[in-house]
């Protein structure tokens, strides 16, 4: 009888070339689980602060969860975590495909990648054999080329494959990770880490099946699961994918526009959302394994010749970072840019942010175009943010240097005016949801363990009837509130944190997937027969551990903060008038809540009762 | 009249009649409803229906019902 483990570690050191299976014992899975938990033990135990994100001596993890055993649907995910070069801090990101299921498939739980390969290579995980291979031909290759590449020389059937692009080769600080040509670790620049080590791909293919504690009562939970699941997002999530969400989060002002200047753009947000998203571009469901929702999409653009492409479209967080933060409202267009980012591998949330912040930049005169390269880029300027996306993608000089690094050491060069309108928190820019129409996100991004983040914590759905009354939410929650708010922004990162930890997708929420329904497939797959207060102290416990990472790099009270344009009420749209408001306060009661001291760090006495070694 | 299928989904499920066992249920209404009738009815507050579909394209609140429609009613979903 299984636990949903092989207890194994899979470790490459790229330097010497040396590779080892090590065992790790289940009290660490019962403590950690996997995913992100399991990476912040291993960043906690192994990168310290006088490590730099590039260094060889960084690690980079790419850890399954016990999910992977089950095959439930939204069981496609696993998790990356580096130190990250858009913070310095932990960085992880989630990505789908079936890289995850057939890396687990193979026999491990995670991978740790440490030192650097003195040329381009990749990693060949077949099962027991594991080889690092040659891929000096596939460097200079985008993301997508170098998957087909990779994957015909390899030979395997079946196979899955993490790929950079040439962002990640050049060290493009928000390179993402691309996976299987469709899905993205997006966020936190992982594919820099990849690329500093001169790792271009990893490829993962196995054939075994990861022992349970009960298969036939996961049998018998999948099956409900998988059916509640699919009856409630058919008729949107896999209709019509996120580009759903585009119009709504526009009239409540939940979309970032004009560089968080304006409190919507309903014109725009009609030309990118549904269902004109769908219709002009073709636009159809793609699933991750095992998935029933399929809220990717796959769409064509055939006309004009300059926006053709065939592929991955673009998510609600493309749209919103793309379109609305610079006023673009060319669906096409704006899918030819995510594709663009696709294959350099670079994060279209990133992206959006950089040039909607150069467009800001420019119409206030704080810098010229002279200061970018030459480029005069206005708002909605569709072919110079192409262009652009090309120089950021090489590393061009211009903007593409200037933005290599990320938004802050770009905001410094321009000085203290520019600094003030960089859209960020601890230098990862912020994505497309605005803790001025959900005020629990204030402190949801503030705190977050990599950043401001939309799905570790997502609070926002609590104000739409996704809830937690497991957890003590279960309520509808008014989004202009800022008492609770901290106990709101809390209970969802813990949620946030279970699902990167066990490696499932948070989008089974929206399907109905409950706490219940988590801790229940937990205890079938692993036998610990945990209660609903274990699991979530768990979760306390992982979120503790990622804070404890973070402190060791040096965080503190002082950068849990917001940018100052998250404290300004708009005059128009969906939350004209409102703005997040005494937040010390919150911080306050969030420190508090959480086991920290008033400086946001944990104190010994919760680091010692949630058993963190 | 005309039979429809009606489906609520997220925080406006609290507004499924006190006959329905849960949030997709069978209604009647007269054949030339509009869909704005069709909310009145159900005594949801229309700032609080973000999307609506019939037959699974999405309309406007003036859209009139007819026989054997699926309508769906959705608030707004901050996801994604
Ligand atoms: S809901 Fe979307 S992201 Fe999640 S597993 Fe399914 S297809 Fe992948």
């Amino acid at each position: 009888m299984g636990n949903g483990y092989w207890q194994i570690v899979l470790r490459v050191n790229l330097t010497t070339g040396e590779i080892s299976k090590e065992k790790v014992a289940e009290s660490i899975w019962k403590k950690y689980l996997g995913g992100s938990g399991y990476g912040a033990k291993v960043l906690y135990d192994e990168v310290g602060p006088d490590v730099a994100p590039y260094d060889a001596e960084n690690r980079l993890i790419f850890a399954a969860g016990p999910l992977q055993a089950a095959k439930q649907t939204g069981a496609a995910k696993f998790t990356v975590i580096s130190k990250s070069p858009v913070t310095g801090i932990f960085g992880e990101s989630a990505a789908g495909g079936t890289w995850g299921a057939s890396f687990k498939a193979a026999g491990y739980d995670a991978l740790i990648v440490q030192g650097k390969a003195a040329k381009p290579v990749y990693l060949q995980i077949n099962d027991d054999d594991v080889e690092i291979c040659d891929a000096s031909k596939y460097w200079g290759s985008d993301a997508y080329d170098a998957a087909d590449g990779i994957l015909g020389d390899c030979g395997l059937e079946k196979a899955s494959i993490c790929t950079i692009g040439q962002a990640g080769e050049n060290k493009v600080a928000i390179a993402c990770i691309v996976v299987d040509k469709h899905s993205f670790a997006g966020r936190c620049g992982l594919g820099a880490v990849m690329g500093a080590k001169n790792l271009k791909a990893v490829v993962a293919r196995g054939s075994k099946a990861t022992p349970v504690y009960d298969a036939e009562k996961l049998k018998g939970l999948n099956k409900d699961i998988n059916k509640s699941i699919h009856d409630n997002t058919k008729d949107w999530l896999r209709l019509h994918g996120t580009p759903f969400v585009e119009i709504g989060c526009d009239q409540a002002g939940d979309t970032p526009t004009k560089n968080w200047q304006l409190g919507g753009w309903p014109e725009g947000a009609e030309k990118l959302g549904v269902p004109a998203y769908t219709d002009t571009l073709e636009a159809k469901p793609h699933a991750c394994s095992s998935c029933v929702v399929g809220c990717h999409r796959d769409i064509t653009v055939a006309e004009p010749q300059e926006y053709a492409m065939k592929g991955p479209g673009p998510e609600y967080e493309s749209l919103g970072m793309l379109g609305n933060n610079c006023l673009m409202d060319d669906v096409k267009a704006l899918s030819k840019m995510n594709d663009l980012c696709n294959r350099y591998g670079v994060d279209s949330i990133s992206m959006g942010s950089f040039l909607g912040f150069t467009m800001d930049l420019l119409e206030k005169g704080i810098i010229k175009p002279e200061d970018i390269g030459g480029v005069d880029l206005k708002w909605g300027d569709k072919e110079n943010m192409i262009r652009l996306i090309h120089e950021l993608g090489m590393k061009k000089p211009g903007f593409g240097e200037l933005f290599a690094d990320g938004i802050v050491p770009a905001a410094k060069k321009f000085g203290p005016e520019a600094e003030e309108l960089a859209p960020h928190v601890k230098g990862l820019d912020l994505p497309a949801h605005d803790p001025r129409a959900f005020f629990a996100l204030a402190v949801n991004y503030a705190t977050g363990s990599v950043g401001p983040h939309h799905e570790r914590g997502n609070p926002q759905v609590a104000s739409g009837g996704f809830l937690l009354p497991e957890a003590g939410v279960s309520e509808e929650v008014d989004r202009f509130k800022m008492e609770d708010s901290e106990y709101v922004a809390a209970k969802y990162q813990d949620y946030g944190t279970l699902t990167q930890a066990i490696c499932h997708c948070k989008f089974m929420f929206f399907g109905g997937y409950s706490l219940t329904n988590m801790l229940e497939t937990m205890n079938a797959l692993t036998g610990w027969d945990w209660s609903m207060e274990e699991m979530l102290r768990t979760a306390e416990r992982i979120f503790t551990l990622q804070r404890m990472v973070n402190v060791k790099y040096g965080i503190d009270r002082k950068d849990d903060k917001l940018p100052a344009a998250m404290f300004k009420a708009s005059e128009d749209g969906g939350r004209a008038g409102k703005a997040p408001h005494d937040f010390e306060e919150a911080l306050d009661r969030y420190y508090d809540l959480r086991g920290w001291d008033n400086t946001g760090i944990p104190t010994h006495a919760t680091v010692s009762s949630l058993g963190i070694e | 009249m005309a039979k429809i299928t009606v489906k609520l989904f997220a925080s406006l499920t609290k507004f499924k009649p006190s006959h329905a066992e849960n949030a997709s249920f069978e209604m009647t209404v007269s054949p030339g409803d509009t869909v704005k009738q069709l909310i009145l009815d159900l005594g949801m507050p229309p700032e609080k229906v973000q999307v609506i579909s019939v037959n699974h394209q999405i309309v406007k609140s003036d859209c009139q019902l007819s026989e054997g429609d699926l309508v769906n009613f959705f608030p707004t979903i901050a996801a994604g």
